[in-house]
């Protein structure tokens, strides 16, 4: 439990820091701090001032400081963010990352997501034979898997990910995992198909809320971009069914979200196999 | 309150995967940039059992994901037009090393990743920015420097360093993820392996191997404002240097000035457009009254970074600007191209100034090896990779690790797996795991307090603007750190969990080492050179320095050496 705080009235930030070793605490617990507000503050320059100005010890993972390295990313005031790129508020509370499981404090454990990512083999698959250094392709072909490859896999929209809040069971794989196919499936050099891969990450979970867009620190489309290029190629060979699919697709992102998630009316979608 | 999603948070908590400790390997790789897993790679296409131990996340940290591009990599036959001129990179890295880098090596790998590297990234499936008008986006239509670009964030290093990743999980190679290297173990002059910390669950172990490659990297966060990323603390000089391998021109630190002033979280990132091969974009500099005293077109622009870095304050101060520049800042940036993270700061670029700084960007010494070989001249089965002998660049980097992997495949056949006792030896567990027991000692010093200490340090009496005396001094601080101050650290907690304050504990005796060494070899370099500026001594003294400087521990003493650089491609040393 934790108490909310004041805001400070001469520009300090009120933090209220998550703690939790699941090797010695019963339970987490949460800590109040007050930052400095600087200019161009991040979350990342207000946990590394918790961490060695205040000389308090607690468990954060960054590597680059430049949203490249994408390790980073924790939870502000219940959203999912890049600590790195997120402007620091003046009232925080900071958590860990949902949807994984926490190590330490704010450190979470990928390990289980990398190995499924791994799995869903996010990489390009030729069947014909390389035409050799440079192959004679264009940035146009190139371009809805160009603005994929920008992620850098911090796994931000999987925190923010309602279908894994509503159902963290589900076995969805989770949209970065996603973008990472999708980015491979959408390159004109690829011509082996990802099918079993996209149903074995059970995109079928995925109840286009677009909160995934929202939260991308990169900008990336990931519901129309990645989410909706792997859930069409698995209806064109007819392995899932969605009614109405090419209207739907039609439709713009926040008008999907408010059918299929706020009101509910989603419409009956069928899986016709998995494997 | 509790509520279902935080029960739910602490019992996948409990839920941890027990991961399986290694014990062997044919080939062991310690660091995760890029040479470390193209040589994994290779090792593996090999044959071999191979273990790649990462301190980061495997490709996802270190000076390998801020690799800007692929250094006049490309043919003219590819751009359809201006002649390939191969002395372009040549002028570029004789200027970077001024004399220190035999040519014969360096050209070997700009061949290799021009002939080799480029087609197989390709096929992988790395895509080089085609531009809309003309084959390649990134040529310089005005230098003969022509750089190929596979970039994301502007960096094509991190695009090529998630496809070598992916390409060594999906290989099945065991990958150590954020484990810290903490010893190399030596038996009778040669490498037998190393012994490990998990960083994420406090396990602590040892790998015997029957080749090692050093792949650690050369951008360190040793100073106050630095390039290297939060895990890369000099690990790699002080592994070897604690296991008696000779290591050479750790003083040649180069620096680089065009980095975010503020915030400090963004302090590694580098803002384009000074003058930089193979960029068509120019850069001005303007003092605060924004007179402008710098536009890249209108002086002679040295080809290299690291004498850039020495020209620009003479220009602010010949210019007569006001704008006080300094290493800490001072100097302001007029862009109107550059978009995403000024705007994000709530700045427009396009009205807006932009503050910059100086970092303490790379190091061009290493691991004394072998410049054929890549194999120390000390430490038999012992290799290095990235950087090794001084060049850099992605290139240069895989080729590294290319050479590395495929002259360790030659040694494993006609090497035995040590058969030594599979736990760690009882004098470094009690080192590295012995440090747990200080914790909740009142009064005891904790150690990231000395990180920022050492840091301090090197950026106010070790920066690019140095003499004798600032560096007698930096020694004198450095040793105080060592001797009455890193005794008295003090852990908070002696969890096992991604305990930081245990990493920092031994980072601390790294970057010790790392910087002692640094300022040590920088005293007994009477000259400036490259990258190396000293005020006492600023021109390049050819007849007296056209040396390396070697350094190593012998019967637990330092011992600082010069040796010749060889004059001819086969690296063959001169007399000194």
């Amino acid at each position: 439990m934790h108490r909310r705080l004041q805001r400070d009235r001469d520009g300090a930030v009120a933090v209220s820091l998550y703690h939790y070793d699941p090797s010695v605490d019963q339970a987490p617990r949460f800590q109040a701090f007050s930052v400095p507000m600087t200019r161009g503050m991040r979350v990342l320059d207000v946990l590394d001032y918790i961490y060695k100005d205040l000389d308090h010890p607690f468990a954060y993972r960054w590597f680059c400081g430049t949203k490249r390295c994408g390790r980073c990313a924790v939870t502000v005031n219940g959203k999912a963010v890049l600590a790195c790129w997120e402007p620091a508020q003046p009232v925080m509370r900071i958590e860990p990352l949902r949807h994984f499981p926490v190590v330490r404090d704010l450190v979470v454990d990928f390990s289980e997501a990398e190995k499924r990512l791994t799995a869903m083999r996010p990489l390009l698959e030729r069947s014909r034979d390389y035409p050799g250094f440079p192959e004679p392709i264009t940035h146009e072909t190139m371009m809805a898997a160009f603005d994929l490859m920008v992620c850098i896999d911090c796994r931000v929209c999987v925190g923010a990910c309602d279908a894994l809040e509503r159902s963290p069971d589900s076995g969805f794989a989770g949209p970065a995992a996603f973008v990472q196919l999708a980015s491979v499936v959408a390159d004109p050099r690829n011509d082996v198909d990802r099918s079993t891969s996209i149903m074995k990450g059970y995109i079928d979970q995925c109840h286009s809320c677009n909160d995934c867009t929202h939260a991308c620190p990169n900008g990336i489309e990931v519901l129309e971009g990645a989410m909706d290029l792997v859930r069409t190629t698995v209806i064109d060979q007819g392995l899932y069914r969605v009614p109405l699919w090419g209207t739907i697709r039609k439709m713009p992102p926040g008008l999907r979200a408010l059918i299929h998630c706020r009101l509910g009316l989603s419409s009956p979608t069928k899986i016709v196999r998995r494997e | 309150m509790v509520c279902a999603r935080e029960e739910s948070i602490r019992s996948k908590a409990r839920q941890s995967t027990p991961s399986p400790i290694p014990s062997r390997a044919d080939i062991l790789i310690i660091g995760g940039g890029l040479a470390g897993m193209y040589a994994a790679l290779k090792a593996h296409e090999g044959g071999a059992r191979v273990v790649i131990a990462s301190k980061g996340p495997l490709g996802r940290s270190g000076g390998s994901i801020f690799a800007p591009s692929f250094h006049q990599a490309l043919k003219p036959e590819w751009l359809g037009h201006l002649p390939r001129p191969w002395d372009a990179s040549e002028r570029f890295f004789v200027a970077t090393y001024q004399g220190l880098m035999a040519e014969g090596p360096l050209r070997r790998a700009d061949v290799w990743t021009t002939n080799e590297a480029l087609p197989e990234l390709e096929r992988m499936g790395l895509y080089f920015h085609r531009a809309s008008q003309g084959p390649f986006k990134g040529q310089l239509l005005h230098d003969p420097a022509m750089s190929a670009w596979a970039p994301k964030m502007d960096m094509s290093g991190r695009t090529t360093a998630d496809l070598l990743r992916r390409k060594v999980l999906d290989a099945g190679i065991e990958v150590l993820d954020e484990v810290m290297a903490t010893s190399l173990l030596v038996n009778d002059g040669q490498c037998v392996g190393g012994t490990f910390l998990n960083i994420l669950n406090g396990d602590f172990f040892a790998v015997r191997s029957r080749a090692t490659i050093l792949a650690t990297g050369h951008s360190n966060y040793l100073s106050k404002r630095s390039n290297g990323t939060r895990d890369v603390c000099g690990d790699g000089i002080a592994l070897l240097y604690r296991a008696g391998a000779e290591l050479f021109n750790v003083e040649m630190a180069n620096w680089r000035y065009r980095f975010m002033a503020w915030p400090r979280s963004w302090m590694r990132l580098g803002v384009n457009g000074l003058p930089e091969l193979a960029r068509d974009e120019t850069g001005r500099l303007v003092g605060p009254d924004r007179r402008l005293w710098f536009e890249n077109s209108l002086v002679n622009v040295p080809p290299s970074d690291g004498l850039l870095c020495r020209k620009l304050p003479d220009l602010a101060h010949a210019a007569g600007n006001a704008s006080r520049s300094s290493v800490d800042g001072g100097s302001y940036r007029d862009l109107s191209y550059h978009d995403q993270f000024f705007r994000h700061l709530g700045l427009d670029a396009s009205k807006d100034l932009i503050e910059l700084a100086h970092n303490y960007h790379h190091l061009h010494g290493g691991a004394w090896v072998d410049p054929l070989t890549f194999e120390s001249r000390t430490l038999r089965c012992l290799f290095a990779a990235g950087g090794a002998i001084g060049h850099t660049g992605i290139g240069q980097c895989l080729y590294d690790g290319k050479c590395a992997a495929e002259i360790a495949l030659g040694r494993i056949e006609s090497t035995a797996m040590e058969e030594l006792d599979a736990a760690a030896p009882d004098q470094e567990t009690e080192r590295v795991v012995g440090l747990l027991r200080t914790a909740g000692t009142k009064s005891g010093i904790r150690p990231q307090v000395i990180k920022t200490r050492i840091r301090e340090i090197m950026w106010a009496k070790m920066n690019h603007e140095k003499d004798g005396a600032t560096m007698e001094s930096a020694l004198e601080d450095v040793l105080a750190v060592r001797y009455t101050l890193a005794p008295n650290m003090a852990l908070p907690s002696a969890t096992r969990r991604f305990n930081s304050d245990w990493v920092d504990a031994l980072d601390v005796y790294n970057m010790l080492d790392a910087v002692e060494l640094e300022i040590r070899a920088s005293l007994l370099r009477q000259e400036s050179r490259g990258g190396f500026y000293r005020s006492d001594y600023p021109h390049q003294d050819d007849a007296n320095w056209l040396k390396h400087i070697i350094v190593s521990q012998v019967g637990g003493e330092l011992r600082m050496r010069t040796e010749g650089v060889p004059q001819d491609d086969l690296g063959e040393p001169t007399n000194a």
